[in-house]
C-alpha cells in the first residue's frame, strides 16, 4: 500500500563543518514537507540554525521570525523570540556526542506567493554548569519572502557540526 | 512501497465559507493525522476566532464537552496560556485577523472509540494581522465517549479558505 510520508533526499555530514545543506528538495509535489536533523555528535557546545534556500543560495537576509519555548529538565523553562533575524536561529543545540535531534514540519516552500512557515520540536542535551541537562524545544517559524524556496541549510556560527545527517521527507 | 501514513480523504476549500468539514476516521486506526494547511481568512475582520468540533456521522457535536489547553508561542510579545473545560468547542485561534495564515498539525486519537474519550493535538504555525507570527501547541479532549467520525471547523464568519487532509496512521 503506497504511503504517503514519502522520502525525498538527505545529507550527510562526518566531519566538523558549519554547514549541512540538503537542496532541491522542495518542489510543487508537495505543500508539506517533514525534516529531521540527527545530530550525533558536536565538537563543541553548538547551536544549529535553520535557513533557507532560493534560486540565489543560502538566503542569510534580515527576514526569519521564531518563536521558542525552551523547556529543560534542570531548569525553569524560557522563551525565545526574534523577528527580522538572518535564520531560524538555535532550531538545534547540542553538546558532546550523545545525539539530539529535531523534526520540523515545514509549509509551502514551493509556493511563491506564500511566506514558508515552520513548526518544529526536539529533543537534545547539554552540559549546564557540569549538570548533564535534557532540554526540549516547541518552535514556530516564518521566512517573510513570498518566494520559492528550494532547500534548508543547517549552519553554525562555527564549525562544530561533526556528525549529522539532514532528511527531507514529503507529505502527500 | 509500505508504509504507515494512509491518506484518507481530502477537502480543498477554496470558495470562502464559515464551516468545513472533513470525514472518514473509523475503526481501522487508533491514531489519525489531520494537517491543514493555508487556513486564510479572506477579509478584513479581525478578531475572530476559530473553533474546531468532532463529528458524529459527519455532522458537528455542538455539546458543552471539550476542553482544551494550549501555549500561545509570539515572535513578538510575551507568551500566554489558554485554557477552559466544558466549552462547546475546542478555540485553536482567537484574534485572528485580516490576511493571516494558519497551518496545523493534528494528532487525532480514539475517536472511534465509543468507550473511551476523544483526544487531540495541535501544533500550528501562522501570521495574525498579517505580519506578527503567533501559533498555538497544546490540546483538547472531547470528555464523551462516543463514536466520532470526522472533525469540523467553524468561524465567526463565512470567508475562510483551507486545504485539510486526513491520514491514518497504519499500526
Amino acid at each position: 500500500m503506497a504511503t504517503e510520508l514519502q522520502f525525498i533526499k538527505s545529507a550527510t555530514c562526518t566531519s566538523a563543518t558549519s554547514s549541512l545543506q540538503v537542496t532541491d528538495c522542495f518542489s510543487a509535489e508537495y505543500d508539506v514537507y517533514k525534516v529531521i536533523l540527527q545530530v550525533d555528535s558536536v565538537t563543541a557546545e553548538a547551536g544549529t540554525n535553520i535557513r533557507l534556500i532560493d534560486s540565489g543560495g543560502v538566503d542569510s537576509t534580515a527576514n526569519y521570525d521564531n518563536a521558542s519555548l525552551y523547556m529543560k529538565s534542570t531548569t525553569s523553562f524560557s522563551e525565545l523570540q526574534g523577528t527580522g533575524e538572518t535564520s531560524w536561529e538555535y532550531a538545534m543545540y547540542n553538546e558532546g556526542s550523545v545525539g539530539g535531534f529535531f523534526v520540523m514540519y515545514v509549509y509551502n516552500p514551493f509556493d511563491s506567493s506564500s511566506f514558508t512557515f515552520a513548526q518544529s520540536q526536539l529533543a537534545s542535551h547539554y552540559i549546564a554548569s557540569s549538570t548533564s541537562t535534557l532540554i526540549g524545544r516547541k518552535g514556530i517559524f516564518v521566512h517573510k519572502v513570498a518566494e520559492q524556496i528550494t532547500g534548508i541549510e543547517a549552519t553554525q556560527s562555527s564549525s562544530r557540526l561533526e556528525n549529522a545527517t539532514l532528511v527531507v521527507y514529503g507529505v502527500k | 512501497m509500505a508504509g504507515s501514513l494512509i491518506k484518507i480523504d481530502e477537502e480543498i476549500v477554496t470558495s470562502a465559507v464559515a464551516s468545513m468539514t472533513i470525514t472518514g476516521i473509523d475503526s481501522t486506526y487508533d491514531v489519525y493525522k489531520l494537517i491543514v494547511t493555508k487556513l486564510t481568512q479572506s477579509t478584513s475582520s479581525f478578531g475572530r476566532d476559530v473553533y474546531m468540533r468532532v463529528t458524529e456521522s459527519g455532522t458537528a457535536n455542538t455539546t458543552a464537552n471539550y476542553d482544551y489547553a494550549y501555549k500561545d508561542l509570539k515572535a513578538d510579545a510575551s507568551f500566554s496560556n489558554a485554557s477552559s473545560t466544558n466549552q462547546t468547542y475546542w478555540k485553536i485561534r482567537d484574534f485572528a485577523g485580516n490576511g493571516n495564515e494558519f497551518n496545523y498539525s493534528f494528532y487525532l486519537f480514539n475517536f472511534n472509540n465509543s468507550s473511551e474519550y476523544s483526544f487531540m493535538t495541535q501544533e500550528s504555525t501562522g501570521l495574525i494581522s498579517n505580519s506578527n507570527l503567533n501559533a498555538n501547541q497544546g490540546g483538547g479532549v472531547f470528555t464523551s465517549t462516543s463514536s466520532c467520525d470526522g472533525i469540523n471547523f467553524s468561524f465567526s464568519d463565512d470567508d475562510w479558505t483551507a486545504k485539510l487532509v486526513l491520514y491514518g496512521l497504519k499500526k
